[in-house]
């Protein structure tokens, strides 16, 4: 598991206190609510709402870091840049190429889920 | 100990909430910052708390200055979660009252570490305040019997003077003196003498009500002040009082003895308008002429004009 594509196992265990039960809980929770955070995202981009897209952008920051997918967190912290920033087409652009990035995110979560279980 | 995360975000909270737990801590969790400022704003509420800055409806800053905003209340020590780095950042997370910051994601020791040192700040601030209530109990009452002392309980009487005038209610002024107490002293000596004056206080502030005061007056004299009381009640009150000390006798290491008390008595619907000092004149008239009435009773200080030059009723 730690040559996971997005998600930093080693990080994340010691992140716990090697609780791997907990590991469970964890990415059962990200599974729940990150689909709902990029809609929201995905909503507030479309709107030009920059007050929202930066509250967003930055919690789901700190829920991928706190998961150790550090990848998509750096991602996370761009978008709350450009939203800062005001940068409509960047922020555009830059949301497409985070969605891209993030599709694998659950399916990876699942496989670590069977990995903690076992 | 008991602490209280805030944080909107599910895992980060869980993650904490785990983390503490673990740790031996109680946690309180909310999620946001309006929740945080109600949890830390209720009696008995947590004195630590982890907040994050980015919330919604009040951030981290925000919490914190809506908690320093309060006064004489415990210190709770804030301890702001943020993954924002720059100095300038920081800078305002502590301006606004919080008292370090710990940026996300946490090290799980990291976070232990700073917490103790959040719990050791708290402890230092109870030791300084238990430090502060001896000295304002010492400076206010007396060493022997722990009753108000004569400083605090003629400042009671002047203001509590001012507000029958106000208010237009009715106080009693009670002034005790314990019978033949030299007499006890030079026969048991003074460790018994203050066995007895120990107990005299003690059955003193039992027969009062809560809001009334007592405190020494000097040596074996006691001023009480009874708030609110009806004239026409105040003679029996003072001689409930005066049973209370006589009417067992006082175990003392040296055996029992047998206590009186001779009271002087004043209403402030008698003497209306005086001061705190006449009123304490007056009222040892009457303690004299209790006294001087063979003492263990009671003996009530009136105008002059109405009932002759000594001023008591006899």
């Amino acid at each position: 598991m730690e040559t996971s594509k997005h998600i930093n196992f080693a990080e994340l265990l010691a992140r716990v206190d090697n609780d791997r039960e907990l590991v469970r809980e964890l990415l059962l929770l990200f599974k729940q609510d990150f689909p709902l955070q990029l809609q929201a995202l995905e909503q507030s981009i479309s709107q030009d709402d920059w007050d929202q897209t930066v509250l967003i952008s930055h919690a789901l920051k700190g829920m991928l870091s706190s998961l150790a997918m550090n990848v998509a967190a750096a991602h996370a912290a761009k978008l709350e840049e450009l939203a800062k920033a005001a940068e409509k087409r960047a922020l555009k652009s830059s949301f497409a190429d985070f969605v891209e990035k993030v599709q694998g995110l659950p399916k990876e979560a699942d496989a670590c889920m069977s990995e903690v279980q076992t | 100990m008991r602490i209280l995360i805030a944080d909107d975000d599910a895992v980060s909270r869980r993650l904490l909430e785990k983390t503490l737990e673990r740790s031996g801590y109680e946690v309180t969790v909310a999620v946001n910052g309006k929740m945080a400022v109600q949890e830390l704003t209720k009696l008995d509420a947590p004195r630590l708390a982890l907040l994050d800055w980015v919330m919604p409806e009040l951030d981290g800053p925000q919490v914190c200055r809506k908690i320093r905003e309060r006064r004489d209340q415990p210190y709770t020590y804030l301890l702001l979660l943020t993954s924002k780095e720059s100095k300038e950042d920081i800078v305002a997370g502590l301006e606004s009252g919080a008292d370090d910051y710990l940026t996300k994601p946490f090290n799980p020791d990291e976070l232990r570490a700073r917490l103790r040192t959040g719990e050791r700040v708290l402890h230092l601030e109870d030791k300084l305040v238990e430090a502060r209530e001896q000295m304002r109990f010492k400076a206010t009452h007396d060493a022997l019997t722990s009753l108000l002392n004569r400083g605090v309980i003629v400042e009671l009487l002047a203001l509590e003077l001012s507000r029958s005038q106000r208010e237009r209610t009715s106080m009693a002024v009670l002034l005790c003196d314990v019978d033949h107490f030299k007499r006890v002293n030079d026969t048991y000596g003074h460790k018994i003498g203050d066995e007895a004056l120990q107990e005299v206080a003690r059955r003193l502030q039992l027969s009062v009500r809560s809001y009334d005061f007592v405190g020494r007056f000097g040596g074996e004299e006691f001023l009480i002040v009874l708030n609110n009381c009806d004239p026409e009640f105040a003679p029996n009150r003072a001689e409930e009082i005066r049973k209370a000390v006589s009417s067992r006798v006082i175990q003392t290491s040296a055996g029992p003895l047998a206590i009186t008390t001779s009271i002087g008595l004043l209403l402030s619907a008698d003497w209306r308008a005086h001061s705190a000092e006449e009123l304490l004149h007056q009222v040892d008239t009457a303690l004299y002429a209790a006294k001087a009435d063979g003492r263990n009773c009671v003996r009530r200080a009136l105008p002059a004009v109405q009932y002759g030059a000594s001023g008591v009723q006899r």
